[in-house]
């Protein structure tokens, strides 16, 4: 079957951007801070899908499952052993924000010393490797082409499920808003914080799985993701996990056709700007809605539209 | 008669972090009475209550409920132990819905006889039957006072502290509210520390009043008390009678 890469590009890279900003989203909503870390769990999960793969030989969905509770325990650890002293001390959400970029450095060193490790132990290249041979095919396309929109789709009912219809999210939801009288009512705000940074670095890390069957395997894999990010979580308004959803698949759209729409009409040296698309984005986004896509009135909008129309 | 204190203050010194605001404050709440605290704004009224809910620095004094030293304990704790905080502002869920804010305010709770008292809470404000499937945010000033009362009733607390909750009330809507806090006294023995300014009023059912200025106790005794010194109440009060 004939399909054209970009597609495939796109669904990919934008089911990945979803996942990704998803995670963010949701720590940002329950503790504000923005998770500078976050892209390098992602990373976590690339490597694991390397492990799972060219160690033990096996699919690397296997490696799901694995990412799933290692980049969230790692997230865990973020809020619990840094973020969350530094809460109890006072600390302002700049200091936070800048104790998440330096957890980010040793995580990225900790990354490469795993990488030359795996090289040493078991003699498998760990920087700048694909696996997209490991990948299974259907219908003469990569599998990961239809299980990353599928495991989307499946991550966000499960949170919707997780959110409306348990007790424990319906707390999430209700310490979101007003994390005081969460604490009133009994709830243990603490516990929540702490379940959503584990929740938010587990999707990272199974985007991480994902990254790993379509992009070159890096230490620095998810560094280059995270102004894309970023721009999808802010575009979605960053206080809505739907808002993730639209800002993820419109930011990861928008860079791979975007990209190759303006390079068909004004040639081939714009690609390399590519990453000024997610800049662009953010620029856009704070200066026009900064409340993002779920911040914007649309049924008000619309009515202002239809009136100048008219 | 002489009733058993339900929360008893001592010496209780206490502000937001380095800062003092109450100085020195006893304070005593009998058992299924409600004791009003009045005073001037910025006398500690709030702060008080705070502190009897683990929401404010406490720098020395203890605060005791029943038997129990509850000076240093965290406010999901004290939930747990049976005392219901209804904060002045922002003292209801706006994005969930009627029934989900009610589940949320039995958190603690095992979820057997929930029912039940999900059951009394609707039969005490009837007003908030039609809403239950409603988002929180779409009340009005009065159903979302009724709608934290219900917050707090749900629980079946041994204590509940309200934080003036009739500010921004109309007249009607608050003596419809303050009818409720004696419901809550009379109908199910629940003792109320009432934090209010609407004194007047709140003179005709309180048992004992605490008046506060400066952070320190200016006066305490019973409404009757109150109301035979009207020096008192044109001082502190602004009511002349």
């Amino acid at each position: 079957m004939a399909l054209d890469p970009i597609i495939s590009a796109g669904v990919i890279y934008s089911s990945i951007l979803v996942l990704l900003a998803l995670g963010l989203t949701l720590t940002y909503m329950t503790t504000r801070v923005p998770n500078f870390a976050h892209a390098s769990f992602a990373t976590i999960g690339v490597y694991i899908a390397l492990v799972v793969t060219r160690v033990w030989d096996a699919s690397p969905y296997i490696a799901l499952p694995i990412a799933f509770a290692v980049s969230g325990a790692v997230s865990l650890a973020l809020y619990t052993f840094v973020l969350k002293p530094l809460i109890r001390r006072g600390a302002k959400p700049a200091i936070q924000m800048i104790s998440t970029l330096a957890f980010d450095l040793v995580l990225i060193a900790a990354i490469n010393i795993a990488a030359d490790y795996i090289v040493h132990l078991y003699d498998v290249t760990s920087r700048e490797f694909t696996l997209r041979s490991y990948d299974a095919s259907f219908a003469d396309l990569p599998m990961v082409l239809f299980v990353s929109p599928v495991l989307i789709a499946a991550i966000v009912f499960c949170l919707h499920y997780v959110l409306h219809r348990t007790k424990f999210g319906i707390a999430m939801r209700a310490t979101i808003e007003n994390p005081d009288l969460s604490s009133v009512v009994g709830i243990n705000v603490k516990m929540v914080y702490g379940v959503s940074w584990f929740v938010g670095g587990a999707m990272a890390g199974v985007a991480g799985v994902m990254m790993s069957l379509w992009f070159q395997g890096d230490p620095s894999l998810g560094t280059f993701l995270i102004p894309s990010i970023f721009a999808a979580s802010i575009v979605g308004g960053f206080a809505s996990l739907y808002g993730a959803i639209a800002g993820g698949i419109l930011v990861g759209m928008a860079e791979i056709f975007g990209t190759r729409i303006i390079a068909g009409e004004f040639g081939s040296w714009l690609i390399a700007y590519r990453p000024l698309v997610p800049l662009v984005f953010i620029v856009i986004t704070l200066l026009i809605a900064p409340k993002g896509l779920a911040g914007v009135d649309w049924k008000n909008l619309a009515r202002r539209l239809h009136v100048t129309r008219s | 008669m002489e009733n058993n204190s339900a929360i008893s203050v001592t010496g209780l010194v206490a502000g937001y972090d380095n800062t003092t605001i109450i100085d020195g404050v006893d304070f005593d709440a009998k058992d299924k009475e409600i004791s009003i605290i009045v005073g001037p704004n910025g006398s500690g009224k709030s702060t008080l209550l705070k502190c009897m809910f683990g929401l404010a620095t406490i720098h020395s004094g203890s605060v005791r409920f029943g038997s129990r030293d509850i000076t240093h304990m965290q406010p999901h704790t004290i939930a747990r132990e049976g005392i219901a905080y209804l904060p002045q502002v922002k003292n209801v869920f706006t994005n969930l819905s009627v029934d989900e804010n009610l589940k949320m305010a039995a958190y603690t709770l095992d979820s057997k006889g929930y029912e039940q008292r999900n059951e009394h809470v609707y039969e005490t404000f009837p007003q908030l039957v039609r809403h239950r499937g409603d988002r929180a945010n779409t009340l009005s000033g009065g159903e979302r006072q009724m709608l934290a009362m219900g917050m707090a009733l749900v629980r079946m607390p041994q204590v509940m502290m309200f934080d003036e909750p009739t500010a921004n009330l109309s007249p009607k809507l608050a003596g419809e509210v303050l009818d409720k806090v004696a419901h809550v006294r009379d109908s199910f023995g629940i003792t109320v520390i009432l934090v209010e300014q609407n004194v007047k009023r709140a003179l005709a059912f309180g048992n004992s009043v605490t008046i506060l200025a400066n952070g320190k106790v200016a006066f305490s005794g019973s409404s009757e008390e109150v109301r035979a010194q009207p020096e008192l109440c044109k001082t502190y009060l602004g009511i002349s009678q």
